[in-house]
Parts: structure tokens; C-alpha cells; sequence
């Protein structure tokens, strides 16, 4: 690959001027050692190395060793980690017959007052297990005998790994991708008891995974993922009572149905969600020619992908049962944490944007429609228009975005050639988009630990902060992710919060976290209160 | 719905000019800080017209109404849901407070009943979403987005309810007491969202370095974020100058330890400091009561002491301000009416909503009730819905807030308003 051309000194910059603005517009924030590091190393070769897949081996060795959660697979997570409402339903199930637990249950703890304290405790990244909150004691040896691990350690662990990161990698741009990829297809722990358990290896898998490769392969793997299909509701996406489905459809024993489970059924009905999100927020744009129908018929499309059953750790015999279930039907298949489920796809004709997929139906059509998707020109400005409002301006100019689109639609949407393509131009390094944006509250911290060269020993005060000042990192409700406009950074009491942190910070009031004397200063203090300081 | 709003700075400003809190903030920088405070009594900014004010308490998981406001003596009840009704009459320690004959107010919420009494509280029942859901997660997104069956809205109802009130305010015009943001203040309209308010306390000294602070942002060229500091600094100097953590509580006002007491303890603050507030958020967590919501430690049974204590605390508290304030709940959905196999409720559709405050013509049950059949009920199981929230919410925020336009607030519904108020 030839070196990057950087039209910078045509746009009146000198070397160590663009390097200062690319380190405020590609990372979080310089280090002591950083603007050195790529003065020597040169600019051009720097970004190269950023944008190509050079071996991360010995820092990603470092990420797992100190967040050892994120070694483990998805199917491992869901085994060990069970949502705290996952956790009471399968004790319920193990201790049926034993009366003691029964009679705690019913004394000593109100489940839903219980779940409510822990909706608050992973909104406030508190590590604490349900067995050492207040009446939930005596659980510890109901958990301690599943072998259920701490659900609220897997929520620390998925919010540090992010901090800890993007203060230390050395592949800065690799993480500002993770973080623009992740809320561009966002999904959240908000969804305590469903959703969560799946959105560190959502991060890892489905983001960080593809953000040095192409979207269509991100892309497919959220459209498989446990988390997305969890969170847009496509894993309860049914073939309508009146479509025919690929295998036959068996309704749920009439017994089942009049019980407590029934609310965990897949009944006949199609939920668009997914689809519509999939063309409105992670493909085509609201405005990328697609109509209402073609949201119905994407999501006929789109019935039956599904969550594998079997990630929830049932009883063996109960395993065994949904296994020979899902075999005899020949279409179905499972196929790691998905599950493609034929008795609940509608395998009826459908025209989806002018194109017919035929009645035969089946998986690969979507496939089809998530291809076609990722390959659409609406798609290609969307994106292009949303990541040169994330790494220039809220204002972003068209020009630049066109010269992004069209990298995309040449490199069927490779990820770095559209960095590349965006650094290459000139646009990029005009010095009118110098410090326009306005940091969030995650690189706010990120940016404050890393220039004032802080030694962590835990991020979970840091990660309070961050709460605090308006980002709940992985719990933005809404799938648009949250807004990227320095209006909506400015909006609220975080900066009186930032404030706040920068006086801890610099005075030691935060616990795991140390400064060198040089920036335990007020004058320190204040350069990261100020207004400069908030900008990139 | 949140479209940008420009770069107009804070209108603030010209309330700093005109209350003599810029005295007080201009004279700071070197004044040991008890002549400060005394300074600040002297100088208290009580010059601004006060503003009404709206309470609003979520009730996450979806209360059963049927529980809260029970009809007394049904038969269809007594047969369906055995263990979770109670007698009007008798000897029993815990007794339906009879509200008008034909309905009775649950046990533990008895601190509401002089509230309905004296015509201050009124109560809505069936109200509920026009899209059947019985998602917690999706209903409280419908709810709070104010757009029932779609998903995309970005802005929150209340957050469009502060732009729509269109006049000056404090930074503490809007303030959620929770952990983040509530999905009914997601927007561009700025608001606080604060647990306890002393995050946003300072010391006389550290004011001395905010002012300092403010300077600079004042000079600040990115209008959002100068207009962000300096709405900031103020919102903590306004703190300390109305000493709002210090504000007298009613020693007769027992709030609850809980995050709907603590809430609306501090929401009491800032109205009797006299803070600008105009819409607060609370929540009460855990009425998703699937199991033995009856018993004395149930989940219903704590929830609903905990709402009435709370609220009456805070009713009690505010004493002669009441007559600038309305709280009304809000809930997801209701629940079944049978009762299920572990003397619980399943999800429902339609719920009850509480309103109180003295423009409030209460003492009155609206809505309606159906005969309680099977084929009365929604899909036979559920309470049926009879009013769209949104009438609910349109009604308290035209005939409370004066904001009149209720597309802004509902893009796309033009329903009909109720007769909540005198």
C-alpha cells in the first residue's frame, strides 16, 4: 500500500500543526509520549499503522488480563454471567422442590423489588453482587451452588474494558471506530434482564471485530447477534397466523400456554423493529428510498432469525428436548449463538425494495437483503455522512462526505479505505473545523486521565464520573444511539459535573486513580475545567 | 421533534440582570464567605414571577391499578383474584377506604385519602396505551416518548414540554432525580439530572474558582458552550445563594428513605427556594408484582406505602405552595385483573393515574370502568384502556403548564382533552 498523501500543507499547516489535529480529531487526547512518538515515526506512517491489522496481540493479552470476562465466548458469558432475572428463574426451576429456598424467596426477598434496586445498580456501575445487596444475602449459596458468576462484575467489566482502552491502546483510532460503530449500531443494558448479558461480546465480536474491515460483514454479524436481536425484538419476529412457513409451524402445548411461561412463547406475529431500524438507522437513512411496505416485507424476510435457546443454561433434559426439537425441523439450524428458526419463517413471495425473493424462501434471503443493503448508495452517504461528522465537524461539508461515499461504494464499504480516503482530503485539514466539537463525556474522561499521565487501579469511580456527567456508555436506550451534536453535549449539568471531576482528579479524591505531583495543581485543575479543554 | 434550537445564549442572563443575584456574583471574588451568605440573605433573588410547577412520578413496572382503586364488593373480583381483594366493612385491620361507594382506596394508600376528601386528588382510571404492548421496556419507551407504536421518536415528551413553555428560566427549570437521563427528558431542551443535589454543591472557595471559570467561558467562542458554562456555574451558585440544600423541611413531612421520598424531598427544596422549577421527574421503582404483591412485605404493599407516604410528605411540606403545583403518576400499564397462580398479576393493559393539587377538581374518579366480565375484558384477561395517556398527559400540561399546542407535544394525535381541572 502506498504511504497516505495528506493534503494538509495545502490547507496551511505545518507538520507538528497537523499532527496536533489529527491527535485532537482521531484519538482520545494526547499523552506525554504521543505527539513525540509520531513526530519521529512520521505522520503518514503513523495513521498507516493505526488503520492496518499490525498485531495487537500483546495489548489485547493486557485488556484480557486485567477484564478477564473478556476472554470468555458468548455462550460461556450466558452460562456463567445470567442476567439477574435469567438467575431467579432458573433457581426457581433447580429449587422448585426445596421448601427453605421457596419459603426465603418469599420472606426474605420480593423479587421485583430486588430488581428494581438492581436496575438502579448497573445504571450507577455498582460491582456489587445481588447477594451483597441489602436482602439479598441469602441468595449467596443458591448462586454459589448454580455457579453463577457476578452479573454486576460482567456490567463493570464491559464499561471498563472501554475506558481502560481507550486510555491505553496504542491503536487510538482503532477505538474512536469501536465507539462510532457501537452507537451507530446501538444496542443497550438498559434491557437489564435481556439485552445485557450479550453486549460485551456484541462489542467485541460484532464491533471491534470488523472496525479494520468491511460494514456489510459488521453489519450481518449484529444482524446475527444475540444482543440486536434481542434489543430490536426480532427474536419474537413470527411468520403471521395466515403465511406459510418454511417447516411447519406446531402451536405450544395447550398446557404451556396457561402457564406462567406463556410470556415466553414465540407466538405467530411479525415485529418489525429490526427491520425498520436496519434501513432507517444502520443502512439506507430515514430518507434512503425505502417505503412502509418495504419494512413489512423486510421483516417477513428477516422472521425466524433468531437467539439460540440453548445459551440459557436449562436443565440437561430440557437442553436435550429443545435440541431434538430444533433437528426435526430441516430447515432450522443453529449456528453458534444464533438460531434460524424455519417453522416461524415466512417462506411467502415478497418484493422487497422492486426486488422479488422467490417463495422458497429461507435464511440466505436475508442474507440477500442485508447485502443488497449494505451495497445501496443511500447507505453509502448515510454512513459516509454520520463518520465525517464524527472525525470533523457537527457541519460536516458535502464534498467531503461524497469523497467518502465514494471510497465506500468502491471498496464495498472496507472501513479503512474510508478513513483513508477521508484523510486524504483536503477538506479534512481545513483548519475552520479545528476544535468544533465538543468532547462527550467518555472522552472528556478518557482525554483528562491520559494527558494527565493518571495511574489506574480501577475505573469504576472514573466510570461513575462519566455516568454522572450524562453518558451512560452501553445504556443509551434508543437504537439511534446517542446524538452526535455538540448540542446534545451541552445540554444538562454535565459540565458543572466535569468541573467537579477535574477538582477530584487533581486532588486526589478519586479512588484507583493517581496523578503524578506536576498535575495535582490548581493550575492543572483548571485547563481541564476550561472551556479549551472540552473541545476536540 | 428536537429540531436544533440555534445558538440564542442563555435568557438567563437578563434574569441575573434584573434579580440582583449579579450583585451577589459580581461582589464574591474576595469576601470572606460568611459576609457572603449574609450577603446572600439580603439580596435573596425572590424577583422573578414564580412558575407553575409539575410533579411527575413514573411508577416503573406497571401498577395494578385494580389494586390501588379497587371496586368494592365485586363479585367478578372476589372469584378471580381471592387473595388480593379486600372488604370496605368488617372488623379487618386492613380495610378499602370507600371513596364513593362504588370504589375503595387500597390500605396502605390511606395517607391519599383526605387528598380525595377535600376535592385536591383526583383519580384516572383505565387509562393506559392505544398499542397493546406488554413489554415493560417497549410501553415505558411508547409512554415516555409520547408516541405510542413507534419506536424512532428521539425526543422525550417532557423534553419537548420545556421547549414548548417558551419562556425564561433557571437552570433548574427542569431536574430528574435519577441515576440518567429518564427517556421522557431525552432531548435538546436543556434540564438537570441529578440523584442527590449536593453534586451540585459547592464550597464558598470553589465558587471563588467557578467565577474564575465563568470568565472564561464567557469568553468562549463556541456559543453551546459557553451558553453550557455559564448555565452551569450558575446552576451551582445558585445553590449556595438560595441555600437550597438548606431549605426548612415540614417537621410533620416523614419522607420515606426511598428514591420517590428522596426525589420529591429535594423537589420540595427547590420549589420553596425558589428555583425556577417547573418540571421535575421522580421514579418508583419495582410495581412489576408477579408474585404475593399482598402480603405485609409484598411488593405492592411497599410500593404503594411508600408512593402515599411520599407524596403526602411532600404535599405536607410545601404547605401554602401548593397552590403552584400538581403531581400526577404515571405507569406503564396495569395488570390482570385475575390473579395469577403465585398471588401475583401478570402484565395488563389498562392502570390507574393519580392527580392532586388544589386547580385539581378531584374528589372525583374519571375515566371508565367496564362491568368486569370476561367479554368486558381486553384479549379476556386484561382491564381494557379507555384513555390514551396522551389525553392524560395533554390535559396537566395545557391546563397546568399553558402549553396549548398539543401536536408539538404529540406529533400526530389530536385527541380530546379531559375535564381534570376546575
Amino acid at each position: 500500500m502506498s504511504l497516505m498523501n495528506l493534503a494538509y500543507k495545502s490547507m496551511g499547516l505545518s507538520e507538528s500543526e497537523a499532527i496536533d489535529y489529527a491527535v485532537s480529531k482521531l484519538t482520545f487526547g494526547a499523552t506525554k509520549g504521543l505527539i513525540g512518538e509520531i513526530k519521529s515515526e512520521g505522520l503518514e506512517n503513523w495513521l498507516e499503522k493505526q488503520l492496518s491489522l499490525a498485531s495487537k496481540y500483546s495489548f489485547e493479552k493486557e485488556v484480557e488480563s486485567r477484564f478477564p470476562i473478556t476472554k470468555l465466548s458468548i455462550k460461556e458469558i450466558a452460562k456463567t454471567y445470567p442476567s439477574p432475572g435469567i438467575s431467579l428463574i432458573l433457581m426457581g426451576i433447580k429449587f422448585r422442590k426445596d421448601k427453605k429456598f421457596k419459603k426465603e424467596l418469599e420472606e426474605k426477598l420480593l423479587v421485583n423489588e430486588m430488581l428494581a434496586t438492581i436496575n438502579a445498580s448497573v445504571a450507577n456501575v455498582d460491582r456489587r453482587a445481588i447477594y451483597e445487596l441489602e436482602g439479598g444475602e441469602f441468595l449467596r449459596k443458591y448462586f454459589e451452588e448454580l455457579e453463577f458468576g457476578n452479573f454486576m462484575e460482567l456490567m463493570y467489566q464491559l464499561r471498563a474494558q472501554k475506558l481502560y482502552r481507550a486510555v491505553h491502546s496504542p491503536f487510538q483510532i482503532q477505538e474512536t471506530l469501536a465507539d462510532f460503530w457501537f452507537n451507530h449500531l446501538n444496542v443497550s443494558i438498559t434491557r437489564v434482564n435481556d439485552t445485557a448479558p450479550y453486549v460485551l461480546s456484541y462489542d467485541q465480536d460484532v464491533i471491534r471485530a470488523n472496525v479494520l474491515g468491511h460494514f456489510d460483514k459488521m453489519l450481518k454479524a449484529s444482524a446475527h447477534h444475540p444482543a440486536m436481536l434481542i434489543y430490536l425484538d426480532n427474536n419474537h419476529s413470527n411468520a403471521d397466523e395466515s403465511s406459510q412457513t418454511l417447516d411447519r409451524r406446531k402451536p405450544p402445548a395447550k398446557k404451556l400456554l396457561e402457564s406462567e411461561f406463556r410470556q415466553f412463547l414465540q407466538m405467530p406475529g411479525i415485529n418489525e423493529n429490526y427491520a425498520r431500524e436496519l434501513l432507517e438507522l444502520h443502512t439506507l437513512g430515514v430518507d434512503g428510498g425505502y417505503t412502509q411496505n418495504d419494512v413489512e416485507e423486510l421483516s417477513r424476510i428477516l422472521s425466524g432469525w433468531k437467539v439460540n435457546p440453548l445459551l440459557i443454561r436449562f436443565h440437561w433434559l430440557l437442553s436435550f428436548f429443545i435440541k431434538q426439537g430444533i433437528k426435526k425441523n430441516k430447515k432450522s439450524f443453529l449456528d453458534g449463538a444464533f438460531f434460524f428458526d424455519s417453522t416461524h419463517h415466512d417462506s411467502g413471495s415478497k418484493t422487497f425494495l422492486g426486488r422479488r425473493f422467490s417463495e422458497k424462501g429461507g435464511y440466505e434471503q436475508g442474507i440477500q437483503a442485508i447485502e443488497t443493503l449494505a451495497a445501496h448508495p443511500s447507505t453509502a452517504q448515510f454512513i459516509s455522512a454520520k463518520l465525517v461528522k464524527r472525525f470533523v465537524s457537527d457541519d460536516a461539508p458535502q464534498s467531503l462526505i461524497d469523497k467518502v461515499a465514494k471510497a465506500y461504494t468502491s471498496s464495498a464499504g472496507h472501513i479503512p479505505t474510508m478513513m483513508r480516503n477521508l484523510l486524504e482530503a483536503k477538506e479534512f485539514w481545513d483548519p475552520k473545523h479545528a476544535h468544533v466539537k465538543v468532547k462527550t463525556p467518555f472522552e472528556y474522561v478518557a482525554s483528562a486521565l491520559r494527558s494527565s499521565e493518571a495511574k489506574i487501579s480501577s475505573e469504576q469511580e472514573a466510570l461513575q464520573w462519566i455516568v454522572r456527567m450524562g453518558e451512560p456508555i452501553y445504556g443509551y436506550q434508543v437504537p439511534t444511539g446517542f446524538p452526535d451534536t455538540k448540542t446534545y453535549w451541552t445540554t444538562g449539568t454535565g459540565l458543572i459535573n466535569r468541573m467537579k471531576f477535574a477538582d477530584a482528579l487533581t486532588s486526589s479524591k478519586i479512588a484507583g486513580i493517581q496523578l503524578p505531583a506536576e498535575f495535582r495543581t490548581s493550575e492543572w485543575k483548571r485547563e481541564l475545567s476550561s472551556p479549551r479543554f472540552q473541545k476536540q | 421533534m428536537c429540531e436544533e434550537k440555534g445558538n440564542k445564549h442563555w435568557s438567563r442572563r437578563s434574569f441575573i440582570k434584573t434579580s440582583g443575584l449579579s450583585l451577589f456574583t459580581t461582589t464574591l471574588g474576595g469576601v470572606p464567605s460568611f459576609v457572603a451568605q449574609a450577603a446572600a440573605s439580603i439580596l435573596e433573588p425572590a424577583s422573578f414571577q414564580r412558575k407553575k410547577v409539575l410533579v411527575c412520578i413514573f411508577q416503573r413496572g406497571a401498577m395494578d391499578g385494580i389494586s390501588a382503586v379497587q371496586p368494592i364488593d365485586n363479585a367478578f373480583l372476589k372469584k378471580h383474584r381471592p387473595n388480593l381483594v379486600f372488604s370496605a366493612t368488617g372488623n379487618a385491620s386492613k380495610k378499602l377506604l370507600d371513596l364513593n361507594g362504588a370504589f375503595g382506596l387500597h390500605p396502605e394508600l390511606a395517607p391519599l385519602a383526605p387528598y380525595y376528601k377535600n376535592g385536591t386528588l383526583a383519580i384516572l382510571h383505565g387509562v393506559g396505551s392505544p398499542v397493546a404492548n406488554r413489554s415493560h421496556f417497549d410501553a415505558q419507551d411508547f409512554m415516555e416518548s409520547g408516541t405510542p407504536g413507534i419506536k424512532g421518536t428521539q425526543s422525550g415528551w417532557l423534553n419537548r414540554a420545556m421547549g414548548a413553555m417558551g419562556h425564561e428560566a433557571t437552570p433548574f427549570k427542569a431536574v430528574s432525580f435519577t441515576p440518567t437521563s429518564p427517556r421522557s427528558f431525552y432531548g435538546e431542551n436543556a434540564h438537570i439530572v441529578v440523584q442527590d443535589l449536593s453534586d451540585l454543591s459547592f464550597s464558598a472557595e470553589e465558587l471563588q474558582e467557578l467565577q474564575k471559570l465563568k470568565e472564561l467561558y464567557q469568553k468562549e467562542s463556541m456559543a453551546e458552550l459557553a451558553n453550557a458554562g455559564i448555565y452551569n456555574i450558575e446552576a451551582a451558585e445558585m445553590m449556595a445563594s438560595l441555600d437550597i440544600l438548606n431549605q426548612p423541611i415540614n417537621p410533620n413531612s416523614a419522607y420515606p428513605m426511598s428514591p420517590l421520598g428522596s426525589g420529591l424531598k429535594q423537589t420540595a427544596k427547590l420549589i420553596k427556594a425558589n428555583a425556577g422549577l417547573e418540571i421535575a421527574f421522580v421514579e418508583s421503582n419495582g410495581w412489576d408484582t408477579h408474585s404475593r404483591q399482598n402480603v405485609d412485605y409484598g411488593g405492592f404493599t411497599l410500593r404503594a406505602r411508600d408512593l402515599a407516604q411520599s407524596i403526602s410528605a411532600f404535599w405536607e411540606d410545601l404547605g401554602t405552595l401548593q397552590d403552584d403545583v400538581v403531581v400526577m403518576t404515571m405507569t406503564e400499564f396495569g395488570r390482570t385483573v385475575m390473579e395469577n397462580g403465585s398471588f401475583g398479576t401478570d402484565h395488563g393493559r389498562a392502570s390507574c393515574s393519580f392527580i392532586l393539587g388544589n386547580g385539581i377538581n378531584g374528589g372525583k374518579i374519571y375515566g371508565s370502568f367496564p362491568e368486569l366480565a370476561f367479554e368486558n375484558l381486553e384479549d379476556n384477561r386484561d382491564l381494557p384502556v379507555t384513555t390514551d395517556f396522551r389525553s392524560y398527559f395533554a390535559t396537566v400540561a395545557s391546563k397546568h403548564l399553558n402549553i396549548k399546542d398539543k401536536s408539538s407535544l404529540f406529533p400526530g394525535w389530536d385527541g380530546e382533552l379531559l375535564e381534570l381541572f376546575r
